[in-house]
């Protein structure tokens, strides 16, 4: 590695590093706006450094940064507390003795039925759905051309894995089962017949 | 605290997305840890290969002529035509050679005489651990992937049910009611990490589903072809012609490389139908400051350059795709980047297991405890650990294969089982934290013991230190909760949380 690029990846990472004090500071300052806007401007520079000087992994560099150094000041109290530093403690659970009745037999099976539909259908269901309709993007965008397809074709499956998982999410959001079926059984089968148009 | 910027959210929406993201987490903690914890080993995959295998001589260079003996040598050890030869060649941060073919996985010497088989059990169950959770490679791929779609649900319906994101953007508070801090600890980790583990739940789901959606893709579109897709990303391989021809001169087309672009380090040679006609000569070459997997350059079976394939600078799909596997793996910025992925991976972890213990806690206060289950999850979190440093110990005295499996999913399967008819989940935590403790010191022992102090190289000393450091770090916070809860009893009303 040249002395530039090695210039150019401490600052980027110093940057990176003052944005999260910056936001730390405006957190914990109450309503400093200021402090705020730096902070998000120096993991934008931080990024834009990175990105300028040494590409895509430098930027994954950077962000991969970013989480650690996070990730450490939260977690070092509770690591040293290995050590003999003081452990923070967990906490207690006040636990209060069940008074509850066993549900009956007949309704915990029908729980059961409807808990391995759900299952079926944010699962399986969901995925058919979200991959049918990713073809269905991919064939209403592509051409002949490889560099299109590559392009298209990458595109439509990582939609597709985000529709899919925000499909599961909606699908359980909503709490009544034969909403939920229908919604599940019509966003495959609506999926199913726009990619096979 | 800072005003939020956020738009307001409904209660009611707040409420729906975070039982739903229980939901997903119910179903999935279990299995999604397991992967999880193999993924976060595996990152040092290539240092527990060498530690393994430790009287393996490090190679800092191979010559052109040593590449084309290997080659040549490890051809020749194939009873059958191999359909792919590849050369590994060393690297800064893995100074090994290694020729491998369909059927055999050598160690070579910079000469490119082999010295021996490349033999890593322990690591050959754990990475079909990662990708495949042992099961057929094709089905347990897709299986895992799905799972990388759950966690990616997970981060959106957890980032839906977090309407304060930025107001406790730091808060962590790490004592009073236990529901709290475990949940300051869940989502604190959940955010700041969330670039991180939406980028490997992705990469990690196109890894294992991307077969499936090519295959979708060409039923509504290229009339069946799966090969359309497949070939615009990552480039189509010629016809086969099975008449016998000798090994391509890769010798040559190393010196043509260091000639036509000494900037670039080729890291990989791979021979597609190798000994034949059809025979495809490929040199991968490192691209510094991306993200890609590495630039292809063809040659020709005399070794004369033809042309890139054209990845660092093709069309963006392309880009995107051969940029998964480093992105996923954390293989683009040396020892330190690995580090970084291990904590990053450590803290999913902490995630998943902290997410089941607000559960738990929660049922507790609401006067429907479930103590067998949350001890048989304790058992799940801390038994994991324990059974792959088991399976390490166990494949130092000879245990490998199918053995190494079933003693991890039966004993993960029995621990559970124990926890669940124990109903304590502090002790069972406690318990197999020591035991780890003790498997990890035991293997660090007979590895030490059985290899010659002159074949120590700095990879296998610094696995040997970090397995000692983390079998140490679990004795010191056993022998620390001792003594601070030496003489107290436990109250009916209260307990330290699992975990």
């Amino acid at each position: 590695m040249n002395m530039t690029n090695m210039l150019s990846d401490v600052a980027a990472a110093f940057a990176a590093c003052v944005g999260v004090v910056l936001l730390y500071l405006a957190w914990k300052g109450r309503a400093k706006p200021a402090s705020l806007v730096a902070g998000w401007g120096a993991l934008f520079v931080a990024v834009v450094i990175a990105s300028v000087m040494r590409g895509d992994r430098a930027v994954a560099e950077v962000l991969a940064l970013v989480a650690s150094v996070v990730v450490l000041f939260l977690t070092v109290p509770s690591i040293l507390g290995l050590f003999g530093a003081p452990s923070p403690s967990k906490g207690a659970v006040k636990r209060r003795a069940s008074t509850a009745p066993a549900p009956a037999v007949r309704r915990r099976s029908v729980a059961i039925g409807a808990a391995v539909w759900t299952f079926m259908l944010t699962g399986p269901i969901a995925g058919i759905a979200a991959i049918y309709a990713a073809a269905a993007f991919y064939g209403a965008l592509r051409s002949d051309a490889p560099d299109v397809i590559a392009n298209v074709g990458v595109l439509s499956v990582v939609a597709g894995l985000f529709f899919w998982a925000t499909l599961t999410t909606v699908l359980l959001m909503e709490p009544r089962l034969l909403r939920r079926t229908i919604y599940g059984l019509g966003a495959a089968g609506a999926a199913v017949a726009v990619a096979f148009i | 605290m800072a005003k939020t910027i956020w738009p307001k959210a409904s209660s009611a929406r707040v409420d729906r997305s975070l039982s739903a993201h229980s939901i997903v987490g119910l179903a999935i903690s279990v299995v999604l840890y397991v992967i999880c914890l193999s993924g976060v080993v595996a990152v040092f995959e290539d240092e527990l290969e060498w530690w393994e295998q430790p009287a393996t001589h490090a190679v800092e260079t191979v010559s052109p002529q040593g590449a084309q003996a290997a080659a040549q040598a490890v051809s020749d050890l194939e009873e059958t035509r191999s359909t792919h030869l590849y050369l590994y060649l060393p690297r800064e941060d893995w100074p090994r050679f290694v020729a491998a073919t369909d059927n055999h996985n050598q160690l070579a010497d910079g000469d490119g005489r082999l010295v021996g088989a490349l033999s890593a059990p322990w690591n050959t169950f754990l990475i079909d651990l990662h990708y495949y959770l042992h099961l057929p490679s094709s089905f347990g791929m897709i299986l895992v992937a799905i799972f990388g779609v759950m966690l990616l649900a997970m981060s959106v319906s957890g980032l839906l049910a977090h309407p304060r994101i930025f107001r406790e953007a730091f808060r962590l508070r790490r004592s009073g009611q236990a529901r709290l801090v475990q949940i300051d600890l869940h989502n604190r980790l959940s955010v700041w990490t969330a670039p991180f583990h939406i980028a490997i739940a992705l990469t990690g789901a196109m890894i294992g589903l991307l077969s499936v959606f090519a295959f979708v893709f060409a039923q509504t579109s290229h009339d069946g072809d799966t090969s359309v897709l497949v070939e615009a990303i990552y480039g189509a391989e010629g016809e086969p012609d099975e008449t016998p021809a000798p090994l391509p001169r890769i010798d040559q087309a190393l010196l043509e490389m260091s000639d036509r672009f000494p900037q670039v380090e080729p890291f990989l040679v791979v021979v597609h139908e190798p000994g034949t006609v059809s025979q495809e000569l490929e040199v991968y070459g490192d691209q510094a400051d991306r993200l890609i997997y590495g630039e292809i350059y063809k040659f020709s079976s005399s070794g004369e350059f033809l042309s890139t394939a054209g990845i660092s600078d093709g069309a963006m799909g392309t880009q995107a795709a051969w940029s998964v596997y480093r992105l996923h793996f954390g293989d683009f910025a040396g020892l330190w980047m690995k580090v970084i992925y291990f904590g990053l991976g450590g803290a999913l972890c902490v995630i998943i297991a902290s997410g089941l213990n607000i559960y738990f806690i929660k049922r507790a206060e609401r006067a429907s405890p479930l103590p067998q289950f949350e001890a048989a999850w304790s058992a799940c979190v801390w038994g994991a650990p324990a059974l792959l440093a088991g399976t390490l110990l166990a494949s130092q005295f000879g245990v490998q294969g199918g053995w190494l499996t079933g003693i991890f999913w039966i004993g993960l399967a029995a621990l559970g089982l124990v926890g669940f008819f124990n109903k304590d989940a502090v002790s069972v935590g406690k318990v197999l934290r020591i035991a780890t403790g003790v498997v990890l010191l035991v293997s660090v022992v007979v590895q030490s013991v059985r290899t010659d102090i002159a074949e120590f190289h700095g990879m296998t000393l610094g696995v040997t230190v970090a397995l000692t450091l983390c079998a140490l770090a679990l004795f010191g916070r056993e022998a620390r909760q001792i003594r601070m809860f030496s003489g107290k009893g436990s109250s009916d009303e209260s307990e330290e949380v699992a975990g």
